[in-house]
């Protein structure tokens, strides 16, 4: 955990609030699986900023209001005996090569068909694609919110966007919607 | 050189450090595999910020909660008022609709469920409904539009499905004049609304492409008439051996669409039209 600072004023919670909100909430809500209970973890990892202190530095902030954020959203899981993220083994676990339901029919359909895809990923590597795609966040910073050390990260990623690129490419294949010209 | 190694993936996203990326800058520069890695890494990546963008959008709007929630005095007394305001309601409303027999478990319910986050979005959002605005801001990004390096002028065939449309193509504008004009003009920070005329039926479609020929934005270009030239941004669009395409089944372009926006009622006006392009739809 981050060492805190200092109090924080009313403009860093301002402008916090505008950029991380709806990442956080996005990304609680990925680790629990419960959109309610990850608006209580957001609006408690505020809290907790202001209250006691935290870094006022942008980047490092984001990494602190991560860390607190993935640390309750696993509480609530360990707490409510949900299994979701908690193993570590199944948070590594292969993706899904099975095509998605309707993948080849929906496929045309371009926008949204990579988040398709992403939920079908082990959960460790749709958390760090999340923080490094939605988020801005290098490697030493998911590092450090994940609890392990930037070369993993850069393995996950990479793993995940090798599936990606694939299974993206298969359904490129049958994206042949449009007639071939003919004159 | 070994395509499988995250430390390509890590030098395309910027990862490495100087060193790294140095040796790395080496390999790649010899491995014609490894320069399409890097490209394919980099249309993913691009994909992925404007999907995870567009999932931001989608979310809703809390924003305007902030100024309220960023005072202390919110967070010691408003907040448990606001709460106790609402379940009170809750409560009121409940047993006008439930009648008394339910109350007790409605209430419970109730008061054991929703958490404050929830209530004060509702006290502070409302639900009033607004119409569109009459401005907007451009979703292609600046930096998206500094890499093009081509523009495609073509026409859509009459009679084309909306869904699909191949682009036949008239042009393609390379001339560094045009294409700073061109650039400038769909780089316009607010896209204005129009009400479009039913008696549009010609128009022409610029695709924006970057060094690889990757469709990076793309455009419609038509008359309105008394209200002149309009670009109208196009939200799919996507090539493949040398064919060009736009229409809903073409791949999404990277770019901050916000949801319930509907990009087909707002437009640049494009007043430069004759220097940049240098003919008019339908003539």
């Amino acid at each position: 955990m981050p060492e805190a600072i200092a109090p924080a004023t009313s403009d860093e919670i301002r402008i916090l609030l505008r950029r991380f909100e709806r990442p956080l909430l996005q990304f609680a809500t990925r680790i629990t699986g419960d959109r309610d209970r990850a608006k209580d973890i957001v609006q408690e990892t505020f809290i907790k900023y202001q209250r006691n202190g935290a870094p006022s530095d942008p980047s490092t902030a984001a990494t602190w209001l991560f860390t607190v954020c993935r640390n309750a959203a696993l509480n609530v899981c360990r707490k409510e005996k949900r299994l979701l993220l908690l193993d570590e083994t199944l948070m590594e676990a292969q993706p899904s090569e099975d095509p998605l339901p309707g993948e080849v029919l929906e496929q045309k359909e371009a926008a949204g068909f990579l988040m398709r895809i992403i939920t079908t990923l082990p959960p460790r590597q749709q958390e760090v694609l999340q923080l490094k795609f939605q988020n801005d966040l290098s490697y030493e910073q998911i590092a450090e919110i994940t609890k392990t050390n930037a070369n993993n990260v850069g393995v996950l990623i990479h793993t995940a966007l090798k599936a990606l690129r694939r299974r993206y490419a298969e359904a490129s294949k049958h994206f042949v919607a449009f007639p071939q010209r003919t004159t | 050189m070994n395509l499988d190694d995250p430390k390509l993936t890590a030098y395309a996203l910027g990862e490495l450090s100087e060193a790294e990326k140095a040796r790395m800058e080496k390999s790649v520069a010899d491995s014609p595999e490894a320069q399409q890695f890097v490209r394919e890494t980099h249309d993913i990546a691009r994909i992925l910020i404007a999907e995870y963008a567009g999932e931001n959008q989608a979310d809703g709007q809390p924003a305007n909660l902030i100024d309220i929630r960023d005072d202390p005095w919110f967070w010691s007394r408003a907040r448990p008022l606001a709460i106790a305001a609402l379940i009170a309601s809750a409560a009121l409303l409940a047993a006008i609709i439930l009648g008394p027999r339910n109350l007790r478990n409605h209430l419970s319910a109730e008061t054991k469920d929703q958490p404050g986050y929830i209530q004060l979005e509702n006290v502070e959002t409302g639900s009033t409904e607004t119409s569109p605005p009459d401005a907007i801001s451009n979703p292609f990004r600046p930096a998206m539009i500094a890499r093009v390096e081509r523009v495609v002028i073509g026409e859509i065939p009459p009679n084309t499905p909306e869904s699909r449309s191949e682009i036949r193509v008239i042009e393609v504008i390379s001339d560094s004049n045009r294409l700073t004009a061109l650039k400038n003009r769909l780089a316009t920070n607010r896209l204005t609304k129009i009400v479009t005329p039913q008696s549009i039926s010609h128009g022409y479609q610029l695709m924006f492409l970057d060094k690889a020929g990757t469709v990076v934005a793309a455009a419609r270009f038509y008359n309105v008439p008394g209200a002149g030239f309009m670009l109208q941004l196009s939200r799919n669009a996507g090539t493949a051996n040398d064919h060009y395409f736009v229409g809903k089944e073409a791949p999404l372009l990277p770019a901050d669409w916000k949801g319930g926006i509907d990009y087909s009622s707002y437009v640049i006006s494009f007043p430069d039209w004759q220097e940049c392009i240098g003919y008019s739809p339908g003539a």
